[in-house]
């Protein structure tokens, strides 16, 4: 009975977030649970298309009928951000997906295995380290070519050393607990503990290291895309939408306010849960 | 103290000698290089004898393993080649390029210094807890800022609505003060982060609950005693924000038309330029095992503790 109440109350303290929980936390948890909509479904959100526009309407002021206002070919830029989110969301989750995928199970299993292992893999992650994350993901592009999935991968491979790094501290902090040595002990072996202990043990920093970095994947996918070597142009990328709009600062200062205010909003609300996720696990309340 | 400085030293030139080859093999062995992009369209009516001659000229003709010590010999000697879209010798375009950056990167990071500081100690220092409580969530929100689109709005607002700053026709110091700003907003926000949890740190220890006893102001107790023991901390991870400095530098010089190795970077990808991205890299990798490795030998001189540390580990 009374482990039944501790689960109630663990469910409930997750949703409320106990300790932590703020009108922010809140206002963030809606924010990605409407953009998940509208990567979904975007026509819930608007009848206008993404790609097509009317000639005749273009570089009009936002206005009711056009809440974000239209381009330079008549585009309504809402539309344009709805249909893009799908886009620029599933690059970001491609992009850490690829950096915690490969990066995340090097470090996980160097921090488990020590010893030679670990100095000699984290060595070969210290060399990848002094490359600045733009110019390793810049590399990857000039050989790969360009286009959205391209980009996804490059920037995951420039996530990928210091990914590697986190989480291998995480899962050498963990190897070096008491239980571990007993799982061996009792005839564990590397991999079951590794798998059993050491991963689990891993998993809620490994969760709020993947939020906040999916922050800074759309952040890098949205620059790369910027460069122009991201998606290619009728596409609607947020990145893209606000290299498009650079021409027309002076008067049309909507093309690429709105996309660049959509990526600013989910890399804070991103920022946020992930910040959540990990005060709650250290027991600590937080700043912001 | 000697042999842990030599140790120091060796390490660096090892991680160097990594990064190298790892460009290497990444940039150079894979297909489909650069020379190949340029030449090999039939329009422009080359044999494979003239291509071939082409690659000796361009040093890519022999075995991997040749090519490997051949490039890195002349990286050594500072020579990095040709780049192939433009025809002159890398060396030559980062002479020019070269200045440019490095004037953006030490200006927006002093900027970035001061805004963290800024930051950090107007949190903790002001009097309302609302006030304190906003700008310690401040560093969060810049960090979240696209640098492209913030460079752009500087753009708009101050350029051209405003009127206060030229971005055409701006002398070479005016033309710095926008894309300064753009940098190092987002590379201040993290630096803030990390003083403000050096400050909240050091204020919890035992000797400042002491200084407080004793009748020191709140002030005169940040200023004279958690300050400095929090700065030093924040300053030797300031060799961590070179990347973003250099990737804020491609984004921003791209915005603002400079003249310099972001520029050049953005371009050279663009052509499949790989021999200029490749000295990008090299000397980006230099400059962060540098800083790294000088922050290492000058730390000790500093923090005594560690200075005993290195001692008992040589």
């Amino acid at each position: 009975m009374i482990g039944y109440a501790v689960l109630v109350r663990r469910l409930a303290g997750f949703w409320t977030m106990r300790g932590v929980a703020s009108p922010t936390l809140g206002i963030s948890i809606a924010f990605i649970a409407m953009l998940a909509l509208m990567v979904l479904c975007p026509a819930l959100f608007t009848h206008y298309s993404g790609i097509d526009g009317a000639a005749s309407e273009h570089l009009q002021a936002p206005s009711a009928r056009h809440l974000f206002g239209t381009d330079q070919l008549g585009r309504d830029v809402f539309a344009r951000v709805v249909y893009g989110a799908s886009r620029t969301l599933s690059a970001a989750i491609l992009a850490v997906g690829v950096g915690l995928g490969v990066g995340g199970a090097i470090g996980l299993l160097a921090g488990a295995a020590g010893g030679r292992v670990e100095a000699v893999v984290m060595g070969l992650v210290d060399i990848m380290l002094s490359i600045p994350e733009l110019l390793l993901s810049l590399s990857v592009l000039i050989l790969s070519g360009f286009g959205t999935l391209h980009a996804a991968v490059a920037v995951g491979i420039g996530q990928l050393p210091s990914l590697a790094r986190v989480v291998r501290g995480d899962a050498r902090r963990i190897r070096a607990l008491e239980f571990v040595e007993a799982a061996y002990g009792a005839g564990g072996t590397f991999a079951s503990v590794v798998r059993r202990h050491i991963l689990p043990n891993c998993l809620t920093s490994i969760a709020s290291l993947s939020v906040l970095r999916f922050s800074t994947a759309i952040l890098s996918i949205s620059t790369l895309s910027f460069l122009g070597y991201g998606a290619p142009p009728p596409a609607p990328e947020w990145g893209l939408m606000i290299a498009d709009g650079r021409n027309y600062l002076a008067t049309a200062w909507w093309m690429s306010s709105f996309p660049g205010l959509m990526a600013l909003l989910v890399a804070l609300a991103a920022h946020r849960i992930s910040h959540a996720i990990s005060a709650r696990e250290s027991g600590t309340g937080n700043r912001s | 103290m000697f042999p842990y400085l030599l140790r120091r030293i060796l390490h660096a030139l090892l991680i160097l000698l990594g990064a190298f080859t790892f460009s290497f093999i990444l940039l150079q062995v894979m297909p489909g290089d650069a020379i190949t992009v340029k030449f090999q369209d039939p329009d422009l009516g080359l044999t494979p004898q003239q291509i071939a001659e082409i690659r000796l000229s361009y040093g890519a003709d022999g075995s991997r393993v040749a090519q490997y010590f051949h490039t890195l010999t002349g990286m050594l000697r500072g020579d990095f080649g040709y780049s192939v879209q433009q025809g002159v010798p890398v060396s030559t375009l980062l002479r020019t390029t070269l200045p440019v950056t490095l004037r953006l990167a030490a200006f927006s990071f002093v900027v970035a210094i001061l805004e963290a500081m800024a930051i950090a100690f107007l949190a903790t220092a002001l009097p309302f807890a609302f006030l304190r409580r906003m700008l310690a969530a401040l560093p969060g929100f810049l960090g979240a800022i696209p640098v492209f689109w913030f460079g752009i709005a500087l753009i708009q607002f101050l350029s051209f609505k405003l009127r206060l700053v030229p971005v055409v026709g701006a002398g070479p110091y005016e033309a710095m003060i926008l894309p300064t700003l753009a940098i190092s907003l987002p590379i201040g926000a993290p630096l803030a982060q990390v003083l403000l949890g050096n400050l909240d740190e050091i204020a919890a220890r035992p000797f400042v609950a002491v200084v407080r006893t004793k009748g020191a102001g709140a002030l005169w107790t940040l200023f004279h005693h958690v300050a400095p023991n929090a700065i030093l901390p924040f300053l030797t991870i300031s060799g961590l924000v070179f990347g973003e400095l250099l990737a804020g530098a491609v984004v921003t010089e791209t915005i603002f038309g400079l003249n310099g190795i972001g520029q050049l970077t953005q371009q050279a990808v663009a052509g499949q330029d790989v021999a200029v991205l490749q000295a990008v890299v090299m000397i980006s990798a230099a400059a962060y095992v540098l800083i790294n490795l000088t922050i290492d030998l000058v730390y000790p001189l500093f923090d005594p503790r560690i200075h005993l540390q290195g001692r008992t580990m040589s």
